[in-house]
């Protein structure tokens, strides 16, 4: 049976980063009660994908998924252990913000079956934190980190940006060494991205705050690599990196493309053949629940072109590369020709008779050769 | 004389761009129930969606409309004309079908230098004049200025200008009471052998062939078989008829009558405008004296991004050809760009539109060269040859001297921008000549400068300079001697043909090191460094380099990302495919055009 996952979008924040485009909303918390009845009712909606596929991962992102008092996720993870068949469900991640998780609920969620965590650490240096926009400051990071490990988290990711405006070079390298003295199994290292619609794109814009070079972005980004790699981690996708087997299961969904259900506000689901998603604003979303109705927004039907075009888009993203079997089912769309062509023109590009695969620093040209290899 | 043909108007509208004429024309059709009120579309005659969006009128599109008046019955057909200097031609291919003009004059801006010169045409033409003033019920119309203005142009008295507005219909009626008492009605030949003048023609993709005529004498109807006179050949006429709002088959068409033939022909090049139609059986002797042929005055060439649709172009350029005689084209060949054509337009307008056009309805993209104009050069060895494509300039060591072509500019503005005029057109290599009052306020300057000036964003910035109040005409004068270069330009070391252009010597750094930082600009990031040079000769006299693309990562990609990179990315991967691989280097479209982008220095 194919595997599949679970997601829950918990959208409340005590504050919006800068750089942040998932969707949240802050000053809400007094929601969380009727939130939670919505979100069951949500599920509700989906017990006849029960039989379909055999869900194996389970996570709470936002948001801040660690403001919602452990009674609460009691709840939701009952209710989806009632509606779905979970007994195969090998990981259970929620995110949590260092300083807004003390030890004692760290305790509760565990004990609810959540192994794993993923900490936004983002920085350890207070004057970064500050322009990034996050609350807390890097001591937080320190004791919610060893507070978690107490509490008997054995898997725990942690998250860290580069490319910050006035975070240097060996400022990011000192950042890595002490992340490294805590030991985290996982590690998402993310080039700070100006999406559009944050306050950070305004900034920028406006040239309040100035982006570091582009050279300073490629150079973070291949030390982190070269550190992280001498530490026995994995770089399985570009910006994550794992010990081994502690590969977030649940994300590898998303860029192998097997089917993930979503609840809860702006949450994106997959079935294999369209995708769908909900209302992207938490009052709209407990309107629809309570007057019964879908909070489904609009939906997407994949044609063979778009499937196509995803399984190139997600399968550059790892390590490993495209399988040339998944791709089995549209040969009539490739032309030898044409990848004989993409192949020459790019050296980090490489073509065996089992994947298509970024070798060398090709990472840093994802993009452009996902476009090429696009039909 | 029949007593029908006594009662036919046949007039047009001339006015400067944007004074009102179609929308006077609009209120004419309402007030005779041309059209319907309720149904109507904005400005009925402007066919084109280009027309509608821009505003102007391109290609005169006539119309009959009757008019009761004491009684009788009268035919009142209108040949609407475009306004822009560019269109000069098709104004007065109009004209040679009418035998009266409305001269509307918008009372806001008063006499413009498209009226001026739309004056003049309609007095060679023997037109019968009546002018009318627009736009009265504005707040800021200054009825008695520019009724001296109009009063010093044509020299009439005032009491004979009429005063309207086109938006409510104010004043309308008198204008139709005008063109029946002023306008006299068509001649009658004493003999009556069908002859017939073509003054437009476009091609239907159902029925093929269709002209719109003026009969001169005589009468024709359907099965007639009719000769020409330009094309050594014969046809038979398949359908008759007047123009209203859509075409309405009539049994003949007689003396006097505008209206339109639809011909069994299938060669679209045999029909040439300005050609006379007679009868094969029963023919005249002599053509009407036709259209002089219309020099094109700025080239440009025209390459398919897809080389396999270079027939398509070939065959969307005979359509329109038939459409907009004034337009000229042949095949070319670029290193660069491959198969094409170089064409030639009546003006910077005109080839914007025509690209428009072939790009919307024909469906094709091209990729233009930046515009220039055709020099006289003179070799070494006394020969003279003509070169109107940068990149078929010989070598300079063979060139004796290069003739451009010069124009005299005439510029009508509000007084206070005199000094902002000056300085523009002796930027512009202008030569003063004079300056005239048209009123206390309003004055006429006149300059020579080299056509080649005013041929990329003149009209902006002299637009820009004047407050937008300032208007322009031009006409040719001669060819002068300049010092002139070819500069061209190198990508990746390679000259790009299609980059050539021609420029003043004292010009050449400037606009040489303007280029390369445009084409910076234009040029999108690739695995490799890309140099960019402006070379004269083997001097390289400006450089710019494109960096290499050295990272395009999207750092996040989960559930919810995924359509929205997906989305994105193939957009931008569309965008590469309108691009034009030149070597290993991609040109987007709009980098051929880059040195015409306005700069803001």
């Amino acid at each position: 049976m194919k595997k599949a996952g679970l997601y829950i979008h918990i959208p409340f924040c005590k504050v919006k980063c800068v750089y942040c485009d998932f969707y949240s909303i802050t000053k809400k918390e007094d929601q969380i009660p009727l939130f939670t009845e919505c979100l069951l009712k949500e599920i509700d909606n989906y017990k006849h994908y029960a039989g379909k596929w055999e869900f194996n991962t389970i996570f709470f992102g936002g948001g801040t998924p660690s403001l919602l008092p452990a009674k609460y996720l009691e709840k939701i993870l009952q209710k989806l252990h009632n509606t779905f068949d979970t007994s195969k469900v090998k990981e259970i991640t929620l995110e949590a913000n260092p300083g807004e998780a003390p030890l004692e609920h760290l305790k509760d969620i565990k004990n609810l079956g959540v192994n794993r965590l993923s900490m936004g650490f983002q920085s350890f240096d207070d004057k970064i934190l500050k322009i990034l926009g996050r609350l807390h400051k890097s001591d937080d990071c320190f004791k919610t980190f060893k507070n978690a490990r107490k509490a008997g988290f054995d898997n725990i990711s942690t998250d860290m940006i580069f490319n910050i405006p006035k975070l240097s070079t060996d400022n990011w390298k000192k950042d890595l060494n002490k992340l490294l003295d805590l030991g985290p199994n996982h590690i998402s290292a993310y080039s700070l991205t100006v999406e559009p619609s944050t306050k950070l794109f305004h900034l920028v814009k406006r040239k309040e705050v100035l982006m570091p070079l582009e050279s300073t972005d490629i150079e973070q980004f291949l030390l982190t690599e070269d550190i992280l790699l001498k530490h026995g981690f994995y770089h399985y996708e570009i910006s994550n990196y794992a010990k081994k087997g502690m590969e977030s299961k649940h994300n590898l969904h998303y860029w192998n493309l097997s089917p993930y259900l979503s609840f809860g506000p702006s949450a994106h689901s997959y079935d294999l053949k369209k995708r769908w998603w909900n209302v992207k604003s938490l009052e709209k979303y407990i309107n629809l629940l309570s007057k019964n109705k879908s909070p489904v927004d609009n939906k997407e039907l994949l044609s063979r072109h778009d499937n196509f075009n995803e399984i190139i888009l997600n399968g550059l993203r790892l390590k490993r590369g495209i399988k040339l079997s998944d791709l089995n089912n549209y040969n009539d769309l490739i032309s030898k020709d044409s990848l004989n062509k993409i192949n020459n023109k790019w050296d980090c590009l490489s073509i065996s008779n089992k994947n298509i695969k970024l070798i060398d620093n090709g990472f840093l040209f994802v993009d452009e050769i996902t476009k090429d290899l696009f039909i | 004389m029949s007593d029908r043909t006594l009662k036919i108007r046949n007039f047009c509208i001339i006015a400067h761009i944007d004074h009102g004429k179609s929308t006077l024309a609009d209120r004419m059709l309402e007030l005779t129930d041309t059209v319907n009120i309720a149904s109507k579309d904005s400005q009925v005659l402007d066919d084109m969606d280009l027309e509608k969006e821009r505003g102007i009128t391109i290609k005169s599109h006539p119309i009959q409309m009757n008019f009761n008046n004491n009684g009788k019955q009268y035919i009142l057909n209108l040949i609407d004309t475009p306004g822009h200097v560019d269109f000069t031609y098709e104004v007065s291919r109009s004209m040679a079908a009418c035998e009266g003009a409305l001269l509307l004059i918008d009372s806001t801006q008063g006499v413009e230098a498209q009226t001026v010169s739309n004056t003049y045409l309609a007095l060679d033409s023997n037109l019968e004049i009546i002018p009318v003033l627009n736009k009265i019920d504005m707040k800021n119309s200054n009825i008695e200025d520019t009724k001296e203005q109009v009063c010093e142009l044509l020299g009439v008295e005032k009491n004979k200008i009429l005063s309207i507005s086109a938006k409510s219909g104010e004043g309308v009626e008198d204008v139709f009471s005008s063109i029946i008492e002023e306008i006299p009605a068509p001649e009658s030949s004493r003999d009556d052998k069908l002859k017939a003048l073509i003054f437009d023609s476009y091609f239907d993709q159902y029925r093929g062939v269709v002209v719109y005529v003026r009969i001169v004498s005589g009468s024709i109807s359907k099965k007639t078989i009719v000769k020409f006179f330009k094309y050594q050949g014969f046809c038979e006429v398949v359908e008759v008829g007047i123009l209203k709002i859509k075409k309405e088959a009539t049994d003949s068409l007689s003396t006097g009558d505008v209206g339109y033939i639809v011909l069994n022909i299938k060669d679209v090049s045999k029909v040439k405008v300005g050609d006379t139609i007679t009868d094969k059986n029963d023919p005249v002797e002599y053509p009407l004296d036709g259209y002089k042929p219309i020099k094109p005055m700025v080239f440009s060439g025209l390459y398919p991004i897809d080389s396999k649709d270079f027939e398509d172009l070939r065959l969307s350029l005979d359509k329109l050809k038939l459409n907009d005689s004034s337009l000229s084209y042949e095949a070319n060949t670029s290193t660069a760009l491959g198969f094409g054509f170089r064409c030639g337009f009546l003006g910077p307008l005109h080839m914007e539109i025509i690209q428009e056009r072939l790009e919307r309805e024909f469906d094709l993209d091209l990729i233009s060269t930046c515009p220039n104009v055709i020099y006289k050069v003179e070799l070494k060895d006394g020969e003279v040859i003509k070169v109107s494509n940068p990149s078929d300039l010989p070598d300079s060591v063979d060139i004796n001297s290069i003739y451009e072509p010069f124009i005299k500019a005439e510029i009508i503005s509000p007084k206070d921008f005199i000094g902002s005029v000056m300085s523009l057109c002796t930027t512009h290599r202008g030569t003063y000549i004079s300056t005239h009052y048209l009123s206390s306020d309003k004055v006429q300057m006149v300059f020579e400068m080299p056509l080649a000036e005013i041929i990329f964003d003149f009209f902006e910035k002299l637009k820009s300079s004047t407050k937008g109040y300032a208007s322009l005409d031009y006409e040719m004068i001669d060819d002068r001697v300049s010092k002139l270069v070819k500069l061209d330009i190198k990508v990746a070391g390679d000259i790009v043909d299609a980059l050539s252009i021609i420029v003043h010597n004292k010009n050449s750094y400037n606009q040489g090191s303007k280029l390369c930082k445009r084409l910076k600009e234009e040029i999108h990031r690739q695995q490799f460094e890309i140099p960019i040079q402006a070379v004269i000769g083997n001097k390289v006299i400006a450089r710019e380099t494109v960096k290499a693309l050295r990272k395009n990562v999207t750092a996040k990609c989960y559930g919810g990302d995924i359509s929205r990179k997906r989305k994105l990315l193939e957009k931008q991967k569309k965008g590469k495919k309108r691009m034009k691989q030149i070597g290993n280097v991609e040109l987007p479209q709009s980098a051929f055009l880059a040195i015409l982008k306005s700069d803001n220095e």
